[in-house]
């Protein structure tokens, strides 16, 4: 069942004479893990923007075509609902700590309170969802004070706690360190199989290989690359839409024109280790009737 | 089945401390009360009393380091400023000495002394008031009362935002002077350094106030349903409410006779 | 000349020790990448060598002249230092005057301005954003108004504070062709990164910190084929050498092509 759903939409920002989204069309599916990529100035974000229904409610400019969110046209939509309804987190983790709140238990719950929960509902949410994303050590702390990789865990946790159908996702992991990143990745991990929709920009692209169900690639406003992440990540061509392949899809394609072809471009790190065992074996066996 | 921290939510938030405990609007009304008391009276001895009582609140509330440590710079500076003027502006007869020339009066020095004893018995109080409530505590109770979400929500994060806005001159300090700009020296290289330095801190106080509010949005800021409070203060007691009301009569009559001895009434 | 760490540590006001004891000699010419967990010391240790920090103790000679005599402005027309973070650097209306105050600020001569800031914009790609408004345009090609704003000061050594970052195919690619032109020019490219394909891509010199100190310093394959330097030093080992670990070719293999060859 399409969530979402895109209709020749253009939408140019306020004094732009260039749309930053350009004819788009595209169904977005209820419980579909999405990986976005693609050149700077591509349209990612302004896409994590139009799904978030900040255009047209918070930024103006012109937005033609039609978006619809479970059915309903998003100029519609109330912004309190659908700040209930969808999710958001995005890159810089300082921005998004609230900076009025003493610790992290009261951060997480902040958009409980918002929302109205009761108390006792409330603290048990919290603290379900620090145990999740091992953050419990940071209960007592400052939000104020954390690190850059702790805030950015601490902002998933108070996204997540509210519990919205859809998440969006924009670059978590570019202002921060490899542990950083790594502690981003594992929250990403438990998101898979959440029945949730998500929608993740990335440019880390072997995290997007790994975790997503469907791959977008955006060049110039457009979608100029949508389908299965293997599909979309494994083309021979990805570079020519400004997206970077996967190393290891790489080493598929010099593979291939080694004349050492694998049975598949592979995507994963796990997914080139059991191509290469296999085309090894096969190699050996080979070898093996010869002689 | 929580842990103590957990649990401290579960019942309003008190710290054990009869002041402390009163609800933040309680204290204002008390404090300011006293401050205007202060304002009122015009009073050399009732300004040095009430700095007294200040000091032994601060001493009750186990506050005394935060209190004096504020209390006296002002002291200091209001004291010596206050009187120096007001030996300028103050015509005396009385001439207690005289310094390279210039005659101190007992006129100017009382002025002075009465001055510097409204402002201080005035501004005790505002420090008082600080030291014993957290600002989010005084939110939560203006809430209650009506106030909406959003403002108390800017007046909050504006404390967290000096404290970030130190951080980033610190920070663009550093990255300008590792372009080549000069920010140390004399004042006028200092001057040459204020645009550098000043309006990247401007445009990301902007840019982050921006990105701020998205980011508030997501946590359903703008929903518009009944919220709850993880942290809550005790419902006023009727001592409490009596102590503030008996206070604000008292200041009221001592207005009223003030009044009235202006007129010549009394 | 070189840029010199003689034992040199740095303590934060508050008492913590960022670099202990920290030596470290880099030649005119070189490009080294300095690797390693955030809290490593690595930002620390470049600050000392534009003098942003001056070592509590021992000493950091940039070409023979000791940091401590010299004002980080000063020596910013000897090394330029990048920042992560470019709105924290620009303030001007316009791409050009952004990249031309520096020259401008140094009184050079027109001539000599225009020189500087068309080696600066071809070294950078900015060609067609030269009249924009640096906060119209967006925040990774703004990185490199911050990077081009540098390099018009001609410094003989430059930091670059994770380039990387948030950029694309293109940016990337952008970064690896100015650095082969610096380098060209003989200019120092020192760079943080926390990047490891491009390290293993574009640095013969790599320098691995953890606990303010250096861990190893060597070339990237001496680097990401010590487990133990990996392991300490938190980095990520780039992908195709994770692969020729797993697939026990040994950890000496780094890139697509000789992993192609050692397959049969």
């Amino acid at each position: 069942m399409a969530l979402i759903e895109l209709e020749h939409v253009t939408y140019r920002y306020p004094f732009s004479k260039t749309p930053a989204l350009n004819d788009l069309s595209f169904l977005f599916e209820k419980g579909v893990f999405y990986g976005v990529v693609g050149e700077n100035g591509g349209g990612k974000t302004s896409l994590c923007n139009l799904l978030r229904g900040l255009i047209p409610h918070f930024y103006q400019g012109t937005l033609e075509g039609r978006v619809t969110i479970d059915g309903t046209d998003v100029r519609e939509w109330d912004t309190g609902k659908l700040s209930a309804k969808i999710g958001y987190v995005f890159q810089n983790p300082f921005t998004q700590i609230s900076g009025i709140k003493a610790t992290v238990f009261e951060e997480v719950a902040m958009g409980l309170e918002n929302l109205g929960w009761p108390k006792k509902e409330m603290a048990e949410r919290t603290l379900q969802i620090c145990r999740l994303l091992g953050i419990e050590q940071l209960l007592e702390k400052n939000p104020n004070e954390l690190s850059g990789g702790q805030r950015q865990r601490v902002a998933f946790a108070s996204i997540l706690a509210m519990d919205a159908e859809i998440l969006v996702i924009d670059e978590p992991t570019s202002q921060l360190d490899p542990q950083g990143t790594q502690d981003v990745f594992e929250i990403i991990q438990g998101l898979r199989g959440s029945g949730k929709t998500i929608l993740l920009v990335e440019h880390k692209v072997d995290l997007i290989a790994e975790y997503c169900d469907k791959v977008l690639v955006m060049q110039n406003g457009q979608i100029v690359r949508s389908g299965p992440t293997a599909k979309v990540l494994s083309a021979a061509d990805l570079a020519e839409v400004g997206a970077m392949p996967p190393q290891v899809a790489a080493f598929g394609h010099a593979m291939s024109e080694a004349g050492k072809p694998l049975a598949q471009i592979p995507i994963t790190l796990a997914d080139a280790e059991a191509q290469v065992k296999r085309r090894q074996e096969e190699v050996q066996r080979c070898n093996a009737n010869r002689a | 089945m929580y842990s103590d921290f957990v649990q401290t939510f579960f019942s309003p938030q008190t710290t054990g401390n009869w002041f402390k405990d009163l609800n933040p609007l309680s204290k204002l009304n008390i404090l300011l009360v006293l401050a205007f008391t202060a304002l009122v009276a015009q009073s050399i001895a009732f300004g040095v009393g009430l700095c007294l009582f200040y000091y032994l609140l601060a001493i009750l509330i186990g506050e005394l380091k935060y209190f004096n440590g504020i209390f006296s710079k002002l002291l200091v500076t209001i004291g010596v400023f206050i009187i120096l003027i007001r030996q300028l502006t103050v015509k005396g007869t009385t001439v207690l000495f005289s310094l390279f020339g210039w005659k101190w009066t007992l006129e100017g020095l009382l002025n002075g002394l009465q001055v510097g004893s409204v402002i201080l018995g005035f501004s005790g109080a505002i420090i008082l008031f600080y030291a014993s409530t957290e600002m989010r505590d005084l939110m939560y109770a203006l809430e209650q009362k009506g106030i909406s979400h959003t403002s108390s929500y800017v007046i909050l994060a504006s404390f967290q935002t000096i404290t970030d806005l130190r951080a980033s001159v610190q920070t663009i300090f550093e990255s300008q002077k590792a372009r080549g700009i000069e920010v140390e020296g004399n004042i006028f290289t200092r001057a040459k350094a204020f645009f550098p330095v000043i309006s990247p801190l401007l445009l990301g106080a902007m840019a982050s106030a921006e990105e701020k509010s998205i980011a508030m949005d997501a946590r359903a800021f703008s929903l518009d349903t009944h919220h709850t409070f993880l942290r809550e203060l005790r419902t006023v007691p009727a001592w409490e409410k009596v102590l503030v009301i008996a206070l604000d009569l008292c200041f009221a009559a001592l207005c009223a006779a003030k009044l009235a001895k202006m007129l010549g009434l009394w | 000349m070189p840029i010199e760490l003689k034992s040199a540590s740095f303590a934060y006001p508050g008492g913590f020790m960022a670099n202990k004891d920290l030596s470290l000699t880099i030649l005119a010419g070189e490009r080294l990448a300095i690797v390693g967990q955030n809290g490593a010391g690595k930002t620390t240790a470049v600050k000392m060598m534009n003098g942003l920090h001056k070592p509590v103790e021992g000493d950091v000679l940039v070409d023979g002249q000791n940091t401590r005599e010299h004002t980080t402005a000063q020596i910013a027309r000897t090394v330029g230092y990048v920042f992560q973070n470019p709105d924290d650097q620009i303030f001007n209306q316009t791409v050009r005057a952004e990249i031309e105050y520096m020259p401008r600020y140094f009184k050079l001569p027109p001539a000599e301005i225009g020189r500087r800031v068309e080696r600066a914009v071809g070294l950078t790609g900015l060609e067609g954003y030269l009249k924009k408004n640096p906060f119209d345009i967006p925040y990774p090609i703004r990185k490199f108004v911050t990077i081009a704003a540098v390099l018009a000061t001609e410094p003989k050594y430059v930091i670059f504070d994770e380039p990387t970052a948030g950029q694309d195919r293109r940016g990337t690619l952008l970064l690896e062709s100015m650095m082969e032109q610096l380098q060209r020019e003989g200019i120092t490219v020192i760079t943080i990164t926390h990047d490891m394909e491009f390290v293993a891509r574009n640095f013969n010199r790599v320098v691995a910190m953890a606990h303010g100190n250096i861990l190893a310093d060597g070339t990237a394959r001496s680097i990401f084929s010590n487990a133990a330097v990996v392991a300490e030093a938190r980095l990520r080992k780039p992908q195709i050498g994770e692969l020729a670990g797993r697939l026990g070719l040994g950890e000496d293999i780094l890139f697509c092509n000789e992993l192609v060859a050692a397959l049969d």
